[in-house]
């Protein structure tokens, strides 16, 4: 029989080890995720999660080469998806759980990239945006003064010549 | 009062014409065209061109014989797709895909392969593919095994009279962004378009000896 002490031990052993497991499930959860068996619908679900990933990341306005290297990275893992299929057929389930793994583990690496990647392209789009509307203002004021000065000195030229042809005309008068 | 004397008049006019031309601009410049949207596919023969589709530019396709060609595609539709080829075997009287309706080849499916493609990027590949074994019930052949990019697949029953008249379909699926399932053809908001190709071929029997 194990005594009440014991048993207190032992719950409290199973808590800390699950709160620890999950601290690490959390931090580094593509570990624990790729020891699991992982289905080859599972797997096919990821990459489809991972292709939405890219694909919102290029909406929003993200940089060609690295949607390139997404997309190759998520190519990969669709190439690991089609060999596990052969292997499950050939009867090599243990071989092709550990492709499926490594798949959902490039899914997930594709994943976070591709939604670091759209919050930069986003951020980067929003700033274009303001900048692009912030200089319509600033270069009509530039283009006001510029013509306001402009006119104001084709003004005054226009008035000085006149005079000068009124001085000159009386000069030849007095003449 | 303010009194608005000809100068400020004429420069607030210019100011609120200007800041309209230059607000349009950067709308202009941060919007992106409209442009068309679509997919290409193609397929080509041994040499990479549109030619020599057969062993010895015969489409009596022998047991045994190995038939090279390229598939690709490429995606203009403007943003990352998720395509996928499918490869059917078909005859005379199955269906052929519907362009009208947007229905695919109710023919069985060989094999498929999928890639996610960046804008304006190509996709292209080999299909070497190989009759394994005809069978021949009265008139009727159907292809009991091929092996396709050192593949196996046994397709379903697809009979045709003494072999004449097979057809390989390839048809291209897209992965819709917004309802995450796979769709023949494309869509491109409210319209959907198709893309398919076909390969006709007789199968033979191997010769006896």
């Amino acid at each position: 029989m194990i005594g009440c002490k014991a048993r207190f031990v032992i719950v409290g052993v199973a808590v800390i080890l699950i709160s620890a497991l999950a601290t690490i499930q959390f931090q580094h959860g593509l570990v624990i995720v790729a020891m699991l068996p992982i289905s080859q619908t599972e797997a096919e679900a990821k990459v489809v999660d991972a292709y939405l990933a890219i694909y919102e990341a290029d909406i929003a306005g993200a940089e060609e080469v690295k949607l390139r290297d997404l997309s190759s990275k998520l190519n990969g893992a669709l190439n690991m998806t089609r060999e596990a299929q052969d292997l499950e057929r050939q009867g090599r389930s243990a071989e092709a759980s550990n492709l499926l793994g490594k798949a959902t583990v490039a899914c997930d690496e594709t994943i976070a990239q591709a939604r670091l990647l759209r919050e930069e392209a986003s951020r980067q789009s929003f700033y274009n945006r303001v900048i692009a509307f912030a200089l319509a203002p600033t270069l009509a004021l530039l283009a006001t003064v510029g013509l306001h000065f402009g006119y104001r000195w084709w003004r005054r030229r226009e008035i000085e010549q006149i005079f000068r042809m009124e001085i000159r005309l009386r000069e030849k008068s007095q003449e | 009062m303010i009194r608005f004397t000809e100068d400020l008049k004429r420069s607030i006019l210019i100011f609120v014409s200007a800041t309209m031309i230059f607000s349009m601009l950067a709308y202009v410049s941060v919007t992106p065209r409209p442009r068309e949207q679509f997919f290409q596919i193609y397929v080509l023969g041994e040499t990479k061109m549109a030619e020599r589709y057969y062993p010895n530019n015969d489409p009596n396709i022998p047991v045994g014989a190995r038939v090279r060609w390229y598939l690709g595609a490429t995606n203009f539709m403007g943003s990352t797709r998720y395509a996928v080829l499918k490869v059917k075997l078909s005859n005379s009287t199955i269906d052929p895909p519907n362009e009208k309706d947007k229905l695919p080849s109710p023919s069985p499916v060989l094999t498929e392969y999928h890639r996610v493609l960046i804008n304006n990027e190509t996709w292209q590949f080999p299909l070497a593919w190989k009759i394994d074994s005809v069978v021949k019930v009265a008139d009727y052949y159907y292809l009991s095994q091929l092996t396709i990019n050192e593949r196996n697949v046994q397709p379903q029953l697809v009979y045709a009279k003494n072999g004449y008249n097979y057809r390989i379909i390839i048809e291209l699926w897209t992965l819709d962004p917004v309802d995450k399932h796979l769709i023949f053809g494309w869509g491109t908001g409210t319209e959907r378009k198709v893309a398919w190709l076909q390969i006709w071929f007789n199968a033979t029997l191997p010769r006896s000896s």
